[in-house]
């Protein structure tokens, strides 16, 4: 679906469409509450107004961005959302189909589904008159506006009557609870139908139609509703009953109302208990285990365990934090699937992120459920994420949950490396890594095929096996030179003709170790970092008391730590951009703002290297300002290199 | 409330209209364990071939199996494997709109509509979804042959007299 195509809007020619062709325009597929992103859109609009006197087939509502530097380049737009945020978005989709087509909620709901979402399509169709469901439509407009206001459920005493699902009667003194859609007159007993309806959703199917073989009827989402309430009411009534039953043989003289209160205090509670917070706390305790010496004694003591790394109490603490994201996870879902309406919908959301999955992304991050909706580009040449890709730019996008990671390549956050170029990084370094530090330490390349060769004995005269060439180990010459008296030991200070060939394959290699140690080298210091700050957050407890000092006025220390994070992340990345584009273009800048950027990076990083808690606190504005440094500076190397790239997109590999 | 147990249930209700209703010629119960229980779950039936045409004089076979999720979903019901009709799998299941879940499968459609619904595909098949080759192929393109295979198989499963 590319955004705004002004050539789609075929259908303007009809009367009613003037609604509609402001809806396309921007693409209601993808409305946004953001600010921001309005304001673009605003823009895009008068952009869109000027271009379309030209007879541009296509085009886009972003405008265009630039460089710091002032080259042009490109931007991917997007939005984090969650599964929640999608069904928000879908009910605005369907209300604003429904302003268009006035054939009721329900009615625009299923026509999306069955003509798969593709809203352009389905009003094409319908103002050509030519739906294929013609009839369709009719009957279920038709339907919609039947006995809105008949209550669907409703008892019934008549012994005659028989539910065709489970062929019970209703006897005397024991009504059939029944449910009947809106739009026929097919009742079955409510039991039947709630089984049905919930079967139907473990399949996620989205088109149901009455359990009646002869009728064609769909179930609407509002009789969908409905079923589902009084399923829920009951449900809960069950629950309170039962709660009441075991009160009342207590305490007999509680009165319903009290019940409530106490059965939500008791959800609270048993919601708090377990996340489980206190638990883990209390256990780390004992981990640590302080005799009740006086405070500064406890400190050093604390210091102690501090600096040395116990490897059971991190991976406890990794786990924690997994739990923790699991449960959140797992209270979610059962949200979702609580009620058979609410799962309904979760259905109809999931269908609708896979029918346009080139625009969704789930987070790669496990036990992660939100998801990233790509919106547009800010660009009049870039329409598809692949030709965003094509062009060395990264689509970095952050989630809900404020994780980072590339849209299109799924993997952690890898700007400013082109997507090809931090594939194959991360291959080579996975290939290579420890390969690379043993055969630079023990191996020598054959001069003649450059293959390593390891020495396995006194002998200075080497046979490659691979070549079969003979040279000496010493100064890696043909062996046949040594016969008459030719001695290797001496110096000779020109290189051979021979050796360049060799000495190019040494010069990458000398530079690929380069550019890999300083990515190893901060990949390091990253883990490290991590590690501190988890240890910091675990005692951040202990630390509020003994220090007096609130969340919040810790909250500098998390946020320094997270700028740090992200700055060492990128640096990371920017040496492997290095390796590949370094020879290739003059650097200069690049290289300086590279500099400065690890200079600042380490200021930082000192900081934290002081673990008196006092001492952090003290340094707070120190802290802060040179984390301000950092992201200036980050932000420049970032707007360099994205400058590099967008200059010359040809010069790279 | 105490929790319904729906599947069995309409198994023991649709066993209890079969009884009391059936169209000729049909049979459908429950099959008996090697100790004499019953396995409400696991049926036999057999369908009669409709009068004047290809398959009358025979019974044909079936076997049907309930799953727990019915009546929200449909029964298994099959021919014995290699059965031959253009609408059969090899294994014996049956290609019919109202046996598939994601077709025409509603909750309330009964036994009796099952068993007359595939009594009617026997001499009226669909050729639109093969489900097996020798006997579509043969349907489309050498009726002749068609027709002897059919009466083979009738003569396989006649009704004794």
């Amino acid at each position: 679906m590319p955004l705004s195509k002004l050539g789609d809007n075929e259908l303007s020619s009809d009367s009613t469409d003037f609604e509609y062709e402001e809806e396309d325009s921007d693409n209601c597929d993808f409305e946004l509450e953001d600010e921001d992103s309005e304001d673009i859109t605003s823009n895009g609009e008068e952009q869109l107004s000027n271009r379309n006197d030209e007879t541009l087939g296509v085009s886009y509502t972003f405008p265009v961005s630039h460089t710091k530097m002032n080259t042009k380049t490109h931007r991917m737009i997007y939005k984090s959302v969650s599964l929640e945020d999608m069904e928000i978005l879908l009910d605005k989709k369907v209300t604003a189909l429904n302003s268009v087509l006035q054939l009721g909620n329900n009615t625009c709901l299923i026509l999306l589904v069955k003509y798969k979402w593709n809203q352009d399509k389905l009003l094409e169709d319908y103002t050509n008159g030519n739906i294929t469901n013609y009839g369709l439509v009719m009957e279920l407009q038709k339907q919609e506006q039947r006995r809105s206001n008949i209550p669907l459920i409703k008892e019934v005493r008549d012994p005659k009557f028989t539910c065709h699902i489970c062929f019970d009667n209703p006897s005397e003194g024991r009504p059939l609870t029944v449910f009947t859609l809106s739009s026929c007159d097919h009742p079955f007993c409510v039991d039947c139908y709630i089984n049905y309806l919930k079967e139907a959703n473990k399949d996620n199917k989205l088109l149901l139609r009455c359990p009646e073989p002869t009728c064609k009827q769909l179930i609407t989402m509002s009789d969908l509703q409905k079923i589902s309430n009084f399923e829920w009411d009951r449900k809960n009534q069950e629950k309170l009953r039962e709660e009441q039953k075991c009160i009342s043989a207590e305490q007999q003289s509680i009165t319903e109302e009290e019940i409530k209160t106490r059965y939500q205090g008791d959800k609270l509670s048993s919601k708090l208990h377990d996340l489980n917070l206190d638990d883990i706390s209390d256990s780390e305790d004992e981990d640590l285990i302080y005799p009740s010496h006086s405070e500064e004694e406890t400190d050093k003591a604390k210091c102690d365990t501090d600096n040395h790394s116990d490897p059971d109490f991190d991976t406890a603490i990794t786990n924690f934090q997994q739990q923790i994201m699991e449960k959140e996870r797992t209270e979610r879902e059962h949200e979702r699937n609580k009620t058979i309406a609410s799962k309904y919908k979760l259905n109809l959301t999931e269908n609708y992120c896979s029918a346009h999955y080139k625009y969704f992304k789930n987070c790669p991050i496990p036990n992660c459920d939100s998801m990233v909706m790509q919106v547009g580009f800010d660009s009049d040449k870039v329409g598809t994420l692949s030709e965003f890709v094509e062009r060395k730019l990264v689509p970095t996008v952050v989630c809900t949950h404020k994780h980072r990671f590339c849209f299109n390549c799924l993997q952690e956050d890898h700007s400013p490396c082109p997507c090809s170029l931090a594939k194959e990084w991360e291959k080579k370094c996975k290939d290579d890594t420890e390969t690379c530090h043993w055969l630079a330490a023990n191996t020598k390349d054959c001069p003649h095929c450059s293959t390593p060769i390891e020495k396995n004995g006194g002998c200075n005269h080497m046979i490659c096996f691979k070549c079969g060439f003979a040279f000496c180990w010493n100064c890696l010459q043909k062996w046949s030179l040594h016969y008459n008296d030719f001695n290797c030991t001496v110096y000779v200070g020109d290189a051979d003709d021979a050796k360049k060939d060799q000495d190019k394959n040494k010069k990458l290699l000398r530079r690929y170790m380069f550019y890999f140690e300083l990515f190893d080298n901060q990949k390091r210091s990253l883990d490290a970092d991590k590690k501190l700050l988890r240890k910091f957050e675990n005692n951040l407890r202990k630390i509020q008391e003994r220090c007096g000092v609130s969340w919040i006025e810790a909250l500098f220390y998390r946020e320094s730590m997270d700028i740090l994070f992200r700055a060492r992340h990128e640096l990371m990345w920017t040496y492997a951009t290095m390796y590949y584009i370094g020879t290739k273009n003059s650097c200069e800048l690049a290289n300086a703002a590279q500099q400065l950027f690890s200079r600042n990076i380490e200021k930082l990083s000192r900081l934290f290297l002081d673990t008196k808690i006092e001492m952090i606190f003290k340094q707070r504005n120190k802290f802060l300002n040179y984390a301000n440094l950092v992201e200036e500076t980050r932000e420049l190397l970032e707007e360099t290199f994205l400058d590099y790239i967008s200059k010359d997109q040809t010069k790279l590999i | 409330m105490a929790k319904r147990d729906l599947c069995a249930e309409r198994i023991q209700q649709e066993r209890k209209q079969w009884r009391k209703d059936h169209p000729f010629g049909f049979y459908a119960r429950p099959t008996r364990a090697a100790d004499g229980s019953l396995n409400l779950h696991n049926w036999d039936a057999g369908v009669p071939g409709k009068a004047h045409t290809l398959w009358e004089n025979a019974t044909y076979p079936l076997t049907i199996a309930f799953p727990d999720e019915y009546p929200a979903k449909p029964p298994k019901i099959r021919f014995p494997p290699g059965f031959y009709h253009p609408n059969v799998y090899p294994s014996g299941t049956i290609c019919l709109s109202i046996l598939n879940e994601d077709q025409d499968w509603r909750p309330a459609i009964s036994l009796k509509q099952l068993m007359l619904g595939i009594q009617e595909l026997l001499d009226t098949p669909n050729p639109n979804s093969p489900a097996q080759e020798p006997a579509w192929r043969a349907f489309e393109k050498d009726k002749e042959g068609y027709n002897k295979r059919v009466k083979e198989q009738a003569r396989k499963y006649a009704d004794r007299k």
